[in-house]
């Protein structure tokens, strides 16, 4: 049967397409080094238009429109710029209140398209240009450890790693925040209070890895400026010990928080980056496999949500504690103590 | 007693019924060549969660349900392709039945060989995906937007943004708007039947323009359902921007809303742009030879497919409600009037989102019987919504997700009351018609740790009026059939009425009652097949469950005290005849609308007493 697949690698190569809606500019070449929250790519995607009533300005019939213009469809037009003319003893003008694009004439109408900020797309991960596709984006390669988390708040940052977390069960408070810790990446345990979140900003933190978070706090952390991502999900939690061993022995390297939002459909997830300098040779993630006894699983629903074990046997149809019937696994957290979890309530984790 | 009605109940005089209807069709057949049509048929779902595929054929002589399979859906990344989770529950059901279904190149094997591999139809449905981003576009707020937006809600969709002339928003405003919300479907009413044309060609301009100035990759697809005058030049006007589907008029007349024939349209529109854009749908309805259908649709269609089996000299409607991982559906058919209403803000996965959003938690907190903090509820939703796959494995987790059952089913279906007609039979106004019988599909109903609890919570949850049967569908098989019955309709129906397919819950049979809590309120005289009698009180506040083993008839005649109303007046009686289910009969006298004590200790007792009057049973 097949699982899904959550990443907490030490070393490995991702690639990442990082691709434009629509077409627009891009701005790196291939081989080119790029820091995730680089931009590389940029595009008009949320245009305003005005239309301009020709036909009224002029004061001629709408199928007249066309012999006045002095600009073409495609065109740019400064502020102020004249559209159309109609010379005269009172000669009347028609002019670009915006600057803006020509895009369409018609009915006695001109469409003029006018930028509003555009849509950057950052790299989203540290690395190297690998492919460019030329108007849409590129394919970043990056070789470093990696964290897949659960939730993001959308941001990208960048920074050193300041490990808060003591042990698997932290909590964070705001005794945690240390202001001589500006600039880093912060990561802690579990966050249930959203006024800590405020102070990391004032604090100047550039990111906060959670192993969990409460649910009320998540419209507060949606909206604070630097990336969020939680690791193992809602609730108090303890952070699983694969992602606990690998930040917490990570003290002061650099790591790249894309807090995407979690996108079952794209497979788009939050994550972390640690990448490593110069040519280290890295196995490419397994992205999926079946699961069989030895795998090493990654519990998603409680009463064991975090925790991770191995699947000591495929149990099949199993009778739950609660009297639920579900395909199951044991799965042995040590040697002592196995438990029969639904294979629905379980991520391989490679 | 006043009034003496027989209820058709009797699932092997149905199969006869329905034998004799279409006998010929479900025979064996020689068809020209060298074809050999058993009649039998493969069904694949794919959902947002699972995709499951079903096998049914004829044994001797009777159309039955054999095997089937389950596997996740595959269409998400790291897969992108719905083919592998296809293959998979395919696989599954070849083990189980023993029967080659898939040959070498990796195709379903139709019709079914000499040998006796493969199968003779194949009927698929799908709901995986994100709903499609939709713009509807109406003349006045009212009237057309009103029924355009009505279309919209009978399939999978989101609609992000509305645009009428009421609105008085500039032509570049909207187009900015559309450009915005990039839509996956715009779907444009306006004007009755020769009614008006010059409005609605100023909207459609308004929108060629927007698909004008769009990338052509991005331009949505169009469906057009307004005056059918303007229909062609709609079309030609469209055409060269992006797909274009021309619908009849959803508002022929300013009084009369017609959805039925759009929403056909609506769903090939829908397959169309599932085709396009998850790989391996398109090789799916291939093998389905078109017989591929949004789910919801064959939710629909099955209902309406039993409105038109049974006999129903009552003209109450028939109800079929699925809830699922990201999405909830009502199907009400009343008297082959269709009435679909799709929900991708109520679900138990992703579409917990919209109980977040649109409910209290005292709504979900009130059906727990044990001690569970509020703050835990919002973080099991929060997970749920994350990997909505997941099963609870404590009890505390089951009572969380039963309720979190109850609030998503009863939001759907309060908010589906207001499309059923206003002279569908209810026994009160603002409660559930009556219907017979009600179909419930669901993995949160059918996958949960006891038959009484499903009941329950599906009583909790829809609260019943009247006189219906109540028919689980166990094995998740009825989209297939809803799908299957274009193709195969002789072969559905018998599988509609076998109790393998749709497990008879039993018959429920729920007065509505002013009666003091504890006074009586019915009194029933059960006549059973062995000729053993017996009567019983039913007091008001109460749930009795009266056993009648499976397959047995029974003779039940019910008389109503203080004007308690079973369906057919206050105080007026009935007798039917039935055939136990699970539970037999179950007589809900706890009023409607079902209104739980608001203290704590004394709502949680009365929880648990509901759950134990079932729990003598299964």
């Amino acid at each position: 049967m097949l699982v899904p697949i959550t990443h907490i690698l030490p070393l490995t190569t991702i690639e990442r397409r990082r691709f434009l809606p629509i077409e627009g500019e891009v701005f790196v070449r291939a081989g080119q080094e790029v820091r995730a929250d680089e931009v590389i790519a940029k595009a008009n995607l949320f245009a305003e238009h005005i239309s301009l009533d020709l036909s009224r300005g002029l004061g001629v019939p709408k199928s007249n429109v066309t012999s006045y213009m002095k600009r073409k469809i495609g065109e740019n037009v400064p502020q102020g710029g004249i559209i159309a003319t109609k010379p005269g003893v009172v000669s009347r003008v028609v002019r670009a209140p915006k600057n803006g694009k020509l895009v369409a004439v018609g009915g006695g109408q001109a469409l003029l398209q006018v930028s509003r900020k555009p849509y950057e797309l950052k790299a989203g991960i540290p690395g190297t240009v690998f492919k460019v596709e030329a108007d849409i984006g590129a394919v970043i390669q990056c070789t470093g450890a990696w964290i897949q988390g659960i939730w993001g708040n959308g941001k990208i940052g960048v920074g050193g790693l300041y490990v808060s977390a003591k042990d698997p069960d932290d909590i964070l408070t705001a005794k945690d925040v240390d202001p001589s810790q500006r600039g880093q990446i912060m990561f802690s345990g579990h966050c249930a209070d959203p006024k800590v979140l405020e102070l990391l900003v004032t604090s100047k933190m550039r990111g906060l890895i959670l192993g969990s978070m409460a649910t009320r706090v998540m419209p507060v952390a949606a909206r604070m400026p630097y990336p969020i991502i939680v690791l193992d999900g809602f609730g108090k939690i303890p952070i699983n010990a694969a992602a606990f061993q690998l930040l917490s022995t990570s003290e002061q390297r650099e790591i790249t928080l894309n807090a995407t939002p979690y996108n079952r459909h794209t497979g788009e997830r939050p994550e972390a980056i640690m990448p490593v300098v110069g040519d280290v040779a890295a196995n490419v993630p397994i992205e999926l496999t079946h699961i069989e006894a030895g795998k090493q699983v990654r519990v998603v629903k409680s009463p064991y949500q975090g925790m991770i074990g191995t699947v000591h046997r495929l149990a099949g149809l199993s009778t739950l504690p609660n009297g639920l019937l579900a395909d199951s696994a044991e799965i042995a957290f040590s040697e002592e103590e196995k438990v029969l979890i639904p294979l629905a309530n379980l991520e391989i984790l490679e | 007693m006043t009034k003496t009605k027989a209820f058709v109940d009797d699932y092997e005089e149905m199969d006869e019924l329905s034998a004799s209807q279409d006998g010929a069709a479900i025979t064996q057949e020689t068809h020209p060549g060298v074809e050999f049509r058993s009649g039998s048929l493969l069904t694949v779902d794919i959902g947002s969660v699972h995709t499951r595929a079903a096998l049914f054929d004829i044994v001797e002589g009777r159309a039955r349900f054999l095997a089937a399979g389950r596997s996740q859906t595959t269409a998400a990344a790291p897969l992108l392709d719905a083919s592998e989770g296809m293959r998979f529950a395919m696989e599954q059901v070849e083990q189980i039945s023993g029967r080659i279904l898939i040959g070498q190149d990796g195709r379903p094997l139709i019709p079914t060989t000499q040998r006796g591999q493969g199968v003779d139809y194949m009927a698929s449905t799908l709901s995986v995906g994100p709903p499609l981003k939709t713009v509807v576009v109406g003349l006045l707020d009212k009237v057309s937007l009103a029924s355009v937006t009505n279309l919209a809600k009978t399939s999978y969709t989101d609609v992000v943004a509305s645009i009428s002339l009421n609105k008085a928003q500039k032509p570049e405003e909207y187009i900015d708007v559309i450009q915005r919300v990039m839509p996956d479907l715009i779907m444009i009413a306006g004007g009755t039947d020769s009614g008006a044309s010059q409005s609605v060609l100023r909207l459609v301009n308004m929108i060629g323009m927007a698909l004008y100035l769009m990338p052509k990759e991005n331009r949505p697809d169009i469906l057009f359902a307004g005056n059918p005058a303007l229909a062609k030049q709609v079309q030609r006007f469209i055409k060269p921007l992006a797909n274009i589907q021309l619908a009849p008029n959803i508002r022929p007349a300013l009084a009369v809303e017609r959805l039925g024939p759009a929403q056909s349209i609506l769903t090939e529109t829908f397959k169309g742009i599932h085709i396009g854009r998850v790989a391996g749908i398109g090789d799916l309805s291939n093998w389905s030879s078109g017989n591929l259908i949004p789910t919801a649709n064959a939710l629909g269609r099955v209902t309406r497919f039993f409105s038109k089996i049974i006999p129903n000299p009552d003209k109450v409607g028939v109800l079929g409600v699925d809830v699922g991982a990201s999405s909830t559906t009502i199907a009400g058919s009343f008297d082959s009037d269709l009435r679909l209403r799709v929900f991708t803000k109520y679900g138990m996965g992703s579409g917990l989102k919209g109980i977040l959003e649109n409910s209290q938690l005292e709504d979900v907190t009130k059906w727990i019987p044990g001690e569970v903090h509020p703050e835990y509820i919002l973080n099991y939703i929060q997970n749920k919504i994350i990997y909505p796959g997941t099963v609870p494995m404590t009890n505390q987790d089951m009572y969380v997700e039963s309720a979190l059952a109850r609030v998503v089913l009863s939001r759907a279906m309060n908010e589906a009351l207001a499309s059923f007609p206003k002279d569908a039979n209810r026994l009160e106004a603002n409660t559930l018609p009556t219907f017979d019988p009600i179909v419930v599909s669901g993995a949160v109903f059918t996958n949960s740790p006891s038959m009484s609890q499903s009941m329950l919570m599906i009583l909790d949850a829809l609260q019943p009026t009247g006189i219906q049967r109540i028919l689980l569908d166990k094995n998740h098989l009825t989209p297939g059939l809803g799908a299957a019955s274009s193709v195969a309709p002789a072969l559905v129906s018998q599988l509609l009425l076998d109790p393998t397919v749709l497990l008879n819950l039993g018959f429920v049979i729920s007065p509505i009652s002013k009666a003091r809590p504890g006074s009586q309120v019915l009194k029933i005289r059960i006549q059973y097949q062995s000729g053993y009698e017996t009567t019983i009180s039913i007091h008001q506040g109460n749930i009795r469950i009266i056993p009648i083993p499976t397959g047995q008839r029974a003779r039940v005649y019910i008389d109503p005290l203080q004007r308690a109303n079973i369906g057919f007046g206050p105080g007026k009686g009935t007798s039917i005849q039935i055939v136990g289910g699970h539970f037999g009969l179950v007589v809900d006298a706890r009023g409607r609308p079902l209104e739980l004590p608001k203290k704590l200790d004394t709502r949680r007792n009365l929880l648990l007493k509901w759950q134990q009057s079932f729990n003598r049973i299964s």
